[in-house]
């Protein structure tokens, strides 16, 4: 388009300066398509010609002088229907705070939930390259049991894998750390060297951990959390250098990691040192106490890596069957890792949350619907002064979506004090295992879509009264009460509810009768008044199994002889803290390399089947003459004597465990739940901790009040044979099981969702009145001329509420449907009940039925007292 | 049937322009001797309102012809009524036959 002449292309210059010039006028929207469309036309001779006239030009400063008032003036207009609305809203307080109220909760209660959507599955993981994180475990036999590594296991992996850039280890004991013949348990985290630089860390003072600290030889060297430097060591930008005295030995602090930092699995960790394995741990393929992860290579995906580590697996079962045949490996996504099972139970929640939304915008959208039909005398003055179907829609839609704004904003508040109360009813012990609880807040992103989601709904909502004024024929002043609300719509709107409501109440009912069978599960021993605490042996001074011998001896002895006691015993494990030591058990008539059944093992004292309340079968429990000096026995449970004996007694018969270890069974044992209280008990081996000693030490305490009065006492006990020792994780067993996983998963949304049921059926009764009361309104003229002529109570009754019934119970049908339907979502976290259960459905019929009729009591009788004098005259 | 805008004389022949193929505003300019004072805005309600929309030319057509693209105009199915009322009201548009 090269003009043919330099005059040619000066003038296109002059045009295209005075276009520029007057396109100021034109809002800056829109000025670019002006300025396009306009240039085009003056320029549109061909050739390079041009159609110029100051004519035209001219008429290129009316359209744009035009276009900017037409803008202005809509600009001006919403400024004016913003002030009318709140003016309106002053006059009648009421209804602009109710529908604000009714909005805070509903859009706040979709914004909390959709804060725990984003810290679950949205927010990134807080490292680099979160998504190329994975986590490692081993699976045994059937598949389904996931456990840890050995250190040897750890080294073949890394050695091996071409699909990972790199493997880390780590273990986090607790060690007690000394200061000033002052001790406390610290929560440390044993890593490999490469642990940090994997995850993309630095510290903020002093160094990483680098290869060479994880000899033997290596000085003792550690890093410290950001939290404890700043409370334990005040903070001291010097510390690097300082020493700190774990378990007895001296450890250098090389470096202090950044505030932000949080490995998710380890949420207490405090100090973090090199994972230096003993020649034990890096030699037994068998003993598997740490865990892995790792970051893919660039290029490969975790299908992929998959895949590898099933050929690895397969390479180790067949170099070193005893330790490794019939493990294989399994890789999980660092993300699924963290967030563990909660996906099912979060979309159901999130779900619920936003089907109240939706009820809740449907019914203000009913009530806007009434506001505006109550305004039609003065819609349709401003109709007959010269507004426009149009003007008068956007007038409409103004004010709602300024209520759907504010409700908004209010909703965000609430959701802000709705996490902090949900996140402060949880237990310190539940939100370490489910470290996301932590991230819960109200960030940018939730805020953007609680304003996002109040802005959409207003907008799609906000129609509905507002077209009613568009589409209403002969006009807006058309618009009567009888039409206003058409009877189906409103009838329609109301099923709706109806349903939704139903399957909110059934589904909350399936949690809480789940919640109600977790709670009255037997475990197998009697929960009541058990104290559980645990004890780190730590320090040289337990290295002989004889000092960790003596020490449970006259621990047990003196908290038994406590005041309100009536028995201790150790135990290295407490049964359903989740932390559990497995080994392969057999007969030694069993193939060596053959099947062996997976086994709980628990070293105890004698006391401890009298202490937990278990129940002894048949022969003999564990005693005091057995000793280190005596033939090795155990005690197994019905599960494991039934696996390895059938029928047959398993009295005075072998076992072997973990392939070299072999035991005499002198008693059997009931069965009791020792993982998780919402899975059946699995098989379990129990023995001496004279012949076994182990340094993870716990104690069971049964009392006879309640035991929280009784652990400083206990304490001095302790402290009294060791002063170097504490005890930690203490905690009634009851608060145990109420904060664990397989309750929680539970409680929280049976919680959360039986609020909204709560709301959502508050709704359906709004609604319910809303539509009767409307109906006797537009029918009053009929019902006079009926008790005008004889109609009993009774038939005008029938008359008003039939209809309603009718939608109610088509509401209850489909939310039945939909209640079986999502309740086979939630079958994971459901127990003891089935998706269809009777009860749950038969108990939410009761209360829609209930609250149907009360909703309907306030009309009715205004239709029953309807004087046919009065309502003849009035018509 | 009530028009969903005005219905003026200016109206009815840029309407009329439309049916009969001018699709650019100057080209409705010269062929309805309007001024584009008047053209302009009546094109942009009319495209408010529903009866008319707007497209670019391709740039390969208007390369062709060595100019920069237009807008071109064009009558929405739902103009047809409203063309039926605005030839019946100014009858005398619907008898021009409209510049080239």
């Amino acid at each position: 388009m090269m003009p043919k002449t330099t005059r040619q292309r000066d003038s296109h210059r002059v045009v295209e300066r005075l276009l520029a010039v007057i396109s100021r006028l034109v809002p800056r929207a829109l000025r670019a398509e002006w300025l396009r469309e306009w240039t085009a036309e003056f320029r549109g001779g061909g050739n390079g010609g041009m159609r110029f006239s100051s004519g035209r030009l001219t008429g290129a400063v009316e359209d744009a002088a035009r276009i900017r008032s037409r803008t202005l003036r809509r600009e001006v207009m919403i400024m004016q229907d913003i002030k009318q609305a709140l003016s309106r809203w002053r006059r009648q307080p009421l209804f602009a705070l109710v529908v604000v109220a009714i909005l805070a909760l509903g859009l706040g209660a979709n914004t909390a939930v959709f804060a725990l959507v984003d810290a679950t599955m949205i927010r990134p993981l807080p490292f680099r390259d979160g998504e190329e994180l994975v986590h490692f475990w081993q699976l045994i036999f059937d598949g389904d049991s996931l456990i840890n590594f050995s250190h040897p296991t750890f080294v073949d992996v890394g050695a091996r894998s071409r699909t990972m850039a790199g493997v880390a280890a780590y273990h986090s004991p607790s060690m007690t750390w000394t200061r000033n013949d002052e001790a406390r348990i610290v929560e440390t985290v044993r890593v490999s060297p490469n642990f940090f630089t994997l995850l993309g860390v630095e510290p903020m003072l002093g160094r990483n951990f680098r290869a060479g600290d994880d000899q033997l030889s290596a000085d003792r060297v550690v890093i410290v959390g950001h939290g404890f430097w700043s409370t334990e060591l005040g903070a001291d930008p010097d510390v690097i250098g300082g020493t700190l005295v774990l378990d007895g030995t001296p450890y250098a602090v090389v470096g202090v990691l950044p505030q932000d930092f949080v490995f998710p699995r380890e949420r207490r960790a405090e100090v973090w040192r090199p994972l230096i394995p003993s020649e034990r741990e890096a030699t037994m393929r068998g003993s598997r106490w740490m865990h892995i992860i790792g970051r893919l290579a660039e290029g490969a995906n975790i299908t992929q890596a998959q895949g590898e580590m099933d050929r690895i697996a397969t390479d180790m079962a067949r170099e070193w069957p005893e330790a490794n045949a019939g493990y294989g490996l399994r890789l999980i996504a660092m993300r699924d890792q963290v967030v563990g099972d909660t996906g099912p139970a979060v979309t159901a929640v999130y779900g619920a949350v936003l089907l109240v939304l939706m009820i809740t915008c449907a019914n203000l959208a009913h009530l806007m619907l009434a506001r505006v039909t109550g305004r039609r005398s003065e819609i349709a003055v401003r109709n007959a002064l010269g507004a426009t179907r149009g003007q008068l829609v956007r007038h409409v839609l103004v004010e709602v979506l300024l209520l759907f704004v504010i409700g908004g904003m209010a909703g965000t508040l609430f959701a802000s004090w709705l996490l902090d109360a949900v996140v402060s009813l949880i237990p310190t012990d539940a939100m370490l295992q489910a470290p996301y609880l932590g991230e819960l807040a109200v960030s940018g992103r939730v805020v953007a879509y609680g304003l996002t989601m109040a802005l959409v709904c207003g907008a799609v909502f906000g129609l509905i009264p507002a077209l009613r004024v568009a589409t209403s024929k002969g006009g807006p002043a058309s618009m009567s009460t009888r039409t206003a609300i058409p009877r189906a719509g409103a009838r329609l709107l109301v099923a709706s509810q109806v349903a939704v409501a139903v399957t909110l109440l059934a589904s909350t009912l399936l949690l809480v009768r789940s919640t109600l069978e977790l709670l009255e599960v037997d475990p197998g021993f009697d929960t009541e008044n058990l104290m559980t605490l645990r004890i780190s042996l730590s320090g040289t001074a337990y290295d002989e199994g004889a000092r960790i011998v003596a020490f449970n001896r006259e621990l047990t002895e003196r908290v038994a002889a406590l005041p309100g006691v009536t028995g201790a015993a150790a135990v290295d494990r407490i049964p359903l803290s989740g932390n559990l030591v497995t080994t392969g058990l057999a007969t030694p008539a069993m193939p060596s390399d053959g099947d062996r059944v997976r086994t709980n093992r628990h070293v105890i004292t004698p006391d401890y089947f009298d202490v937990m309340g278990m129940r002894l079968v048949t022969g003999r429990g564990l005693r005091a003459t057995d000793t280190a000096d005596s033939r090795p026995v155990t005690v197994i449970n019905e599960m494991l004597a039934s696996a390895l004996f059938g029928d047959a007694s398993p009295l005075e018969r072998a076992v072997v465990a973990g392939g070299a270890l072999t035991l005499e069974v002198v008693g059997v044992v009931a069965d009791v739940k020792v993982h998780t209280i919402d899975e059946p008990a699995s098989a379990a081996l129990y023995i001496h901790t004279a012949q076994f000693p182990s340094r993870s030490t716990g104690l069971v305490v049964r009392t006879r009040d309640d035991p929280g009065v009784l652990v400083n006492a206990v304490r001095e006990q302790v402290t009294a044979i060791d002063p170097a020792l504490d005890i930690y994780e203490v905690s009634s067993m009851r608060e145990m099981i109420d904060a664990s996983p397989a309750m929680l998963t539970r409680t929280i949304p049976a919680a959360l969702l039986s609020g909204f049921a709560a709301f959502a059926t508050l709704l359906v009764g709004l609604g319910l009145f809303a539509v009767v009361a409307h109906d006797v309104a537009a029918r009053t003229r009929e019902i006079g001329i009926r008790r005008a002529i004889g109609a009993l109570s009774a038939s005008v009754v029938r008359d008003v509420t039939a209809g309603t019934m009718a939608v109610v119970a088509l509401g209850m049908i489909v939310g039945a449907a939909a209640a079986v339907a999502s309740a086979r979502l939630l079958q994971s976290i459901l127990f003891g009940v089935g998706a269809a259960d009777p009860l749950a459905l038969a108990a939410t019929a009761a209360v829609v039925l209930v609250v149907a009729a009360l909703a309907c009591v306030v009309p009715v009788r205004r239709a029953v007292n309807v004087d046919p004098t009065e309502a003849l005259r009035t018509e | 049937m009530k028009p969903p805008i005005r219905m003026t004389y200016a109206t009815a022949l840029v309407l009329e322009a439309l049916e009969q193929g001018h699709a650019y505003g100057f080209d409705i300019i010269d062929a309805t001797g309007l001024r584009s004072g008047t053209v302009y805005p009546l094109l942009r309600r009319l495209e408010e309102a529903g009866l008319v929309r707007s497209r670019w030319e391709r740039v390969a057509d208007a390369r062709r012809e060595r100019r920069p693209p237009r807008k071109y105009y064009e009558l929405r199915p739902a103009a047809a009524p409203v063309l039926e009322v605005a030839r019946a009201r100014f009858p005398a548009v619907a008898a021009i036959e409209l510049a080239r």
